[in-house]
């Protein structure tokens, strides 16, 4: 469900970090660098009230406990451990090819 | 300017007239001083922090007072999700500087006075949870840091304020005029004093109608005419004079702060003014800021016992050790007792509640049952840090030394720091300057600079463990206990 421009957009966004048991910098720069090259894809750090197709959301535990009621999104992604970002670019590139009428 | 970065705090102290004593004159250059500049390092990452999307979730709040985005240590806590994201943002301070940051007694400072002021203002019908909110906007829109200062020096510990053959040994008020109140007296032991832009005068104890005088809260500029400070020394402090020292000082960056601050005749305007003659929210004031701080300490020291933990296992590497089933276990240990203080810290937050004012408190017996394991948990901490590290941590050569290219006299022809490296070498792979750095760290921390802050701080820091136990006393509910028991037991009086 991308936008006008065809881009599919998705905000960062991180927890706070106060036990992080991995770099979810580094994870995150896994996503980016499994799906830019396309062009398809837009990524930013996750602002409230501009709306993204994907929120990407790397925490640094399994508690993950930001709160993500500022923002606006169709779907969330979770990143809780080392390792994770491979699975999330995976998980973004089929919401990105779901067709859009099959999100609720 | 609702959040400023680390270098422009550090300009915005340089604004300031602080007046600053050390090894007995004045410093008139003490931002760039090697002793005491590491502590500003430690608050510029409170600052710095707030602006990185990696953590800004945690270091960041919305004031209740103005919608702004706050830096978190300037926010009064809304919710028990705020009381919990304030101990998770010490843990994350505590684990990038492994110092005290200093910025805590400002924050815990600003939540009982505003609950406090506010019932205050109830009662006797005063102005002084506006004056509050006024100044809390004042400190939230210019991203302050505030020394929240309660501690007098006391002198006679068996005599109560009025009593002491000297009455500045307690901060009191010694005139009062239309515009405003005249205060005398010092507040001791005061986190980042010398590293705030202005000091939050709380009363240091309970106070009684015969010493409202001495019932006294305000704010005043670290500037102010009459106010000055004197630097508290630490364990090893003068290694940081030390010609290109870095290895040798465990923790070239970042430290702790604590100082003397005197008033000495300073006038506080009458719109600064939180508490004045007020005796009986004397103690309600100390108790919920003590609280506030009991809770701390649960996040704080938390962060610095995981940079603790991860040195003593590079430690163990370094020595060879790490395979060793006593290392893992005393790892086990150290961490058991670690998160033992965080899950203080967490519960007492989780079981907080509204104050009449409308933000939150924690906890109190939670919190004082998380500062009580706090005089001790540490301790048994750097013990077992010591105990992997080695003896080596107190008995290597200076820096120096290893890094001299002094030739030895000797057959061999070697230099001071060649015999050095060579017997100082560890596991294979690791070089002597790592294991050495690895070692001073724990050394620093245990025994050296950074010993103020993680083993006496958390004795008698936020009260001594006696002041702990009387609180556990008042809050224990021993009286439903003994019905629980009795009733269990079949008992019918």
């Amino acid at each position: 469900m991308p936008d006008g421009d065809g881009k599919f957009r998705i905000g960062i966004k991180y927890c706070g970090g106060c036990r992080a048991h991995y770099e979810r910098a580094a994870e995150t720069a896994r996503v980016t660098e499994a799906l830019c090259p396309s062009g398809r894809y837009d990524f930013e750090l996750a602002q409230p009230g501009i709306p993204y197709d994907v929120l990407l959301v790397a925490t640094g535990c399994a508690t993950a406990c930001p709160s993500l009621s500022p923002y606006t999104y169709g779907r969330a992604v979770t990143i809780t451990a080392a390792g994770g970002g491979a699975a999330a670019a995976e998980e973004i590139r089929k919401i990105a090819e779901t067709p859009a009428e099959l999100f609720g | 300017m609702p959040l400023m970065t680390g270098e422009q705090y550090i300009e915005s102290l340089r604004k300031l007239d602080v007046k600053v004593y050390m090894f007995g004159k004045e410093e008139k250059n003490w931002i760039d001083h090697p002793i005491i500049r590491p502590s500003i390092n430690c608050v510029a990452m409170t600052y710095d922090l707030a602006h990185d999307p990696e953590y800004e979730d945690l270091m960041t709040a919305t004031s209740n007072l103005t919608g702004h985005r706050v830096n978190r240590f300037t926010h009064l806590h809304q919710s028990t999700d705020d009381l919990i994201r304030k101990v998770k943002m010490q843990r994350l301070l505590g684990r990038k500087t492994a110092s005290c940051f200093q910025r805590c007694v400002g924050m815990d400072a600003f939540n009982a006075v505003y609950s406090t002021t506010y019932e205050c203002d109830q009662k006797h019908g005063t102005h002084y949870h506006e004056n509050f909110k006024n100044y809390m906007i004042y400190v939230q829109d210019n991203d302050l840091t505030i020394d929240g200062a309660m501690t007098d020096p006391k002198g006679d510990r068996g005599k109560g304020q009025g009593a002491q053959a000297d009455p500045d040994l307690f901060v009191h008020i010694v005139e009062r005029r239309p515009d405003g109140i005249v205060v005398r007296g010092a507040k001791a032991h005061q986190t980042g004093s010398i590293n705030s832009h202005e000091h939050l005068v709380m009363p240091t104890q309970a106070v009684g109608e015969a010493d409202k005088q001495y019932a006294v809260s305000f704010a005043v500029p670290s500037d102010a005419p009459g106010l000055f400070m004197v630097y508290g020394r630490q364990s090893c402090d003068t290694r940081k004079l030390e010609p290109g020292a870095d290895v040798d000082l465990g923790n070239k960056q970042f430290g702790g702060q604590e100082a003397l601050v005197v008033f000495d005749n300073v006038f506080v305007p009458n719109e600064r003014i939180f508490l004045c003659e007020e005796w009986d929210f004397a103690g309600m004031l100390v108790e919920r800021f003590a609280g506030y701080h009991r809770q701390s300490y649960g996040g704080c020291k938390v962060g610095v016992g995981d940079v603790i933990i991860g040195a003593a296992a590079l430690a163990a590497e370094y020595n060879g050790a790490d395979k060793a089933s006593h290392i893992k276990d005393k790892l086990i240990e150290m961490t058991h007792l670690n998160e033992t203080l965080f899950s203080c810290g967490i519960a007492c937050s989780c079981e907080g509640c509204p104050t009449a004012a409308g933000n939150y408190q924690i906890d109190l017996l939670l919190a004082n049952v998380c500062k009580q394991n706090v005089t001790r948990f540490p301790y048994e901490i750097v013990r077992l840090a010591e105990d992997i590290a080695g003896g080596l941590m107190v008995t290597m050569p200076s820096e120096r030394d290893f890094k001299s290219d002094l030739k030895v006299p000797t057959a061999s022809e070697l230099t001071l720091g060649d015999w050095c490296n060579k017997f100082f070498k560890g596991a294979e792979g690791v070089t002597t300057e790592n294991r050495m750095r690895i070692l001073r760290f724990l050394e620093n921390i245990c025994l050296g600079t950074s010993a103020v802050g993680y083993r006496t701080e958390s004795m008698h820091g936020a009260g001594s463990p006696q002041a702990q136990r009387i609180m556990i006393a008042r809050q224990g509910d021993f009286e439903t206990k003994k019905k629980l028991a009795k009733t269990i037991a079949g008992i019918k009086e």
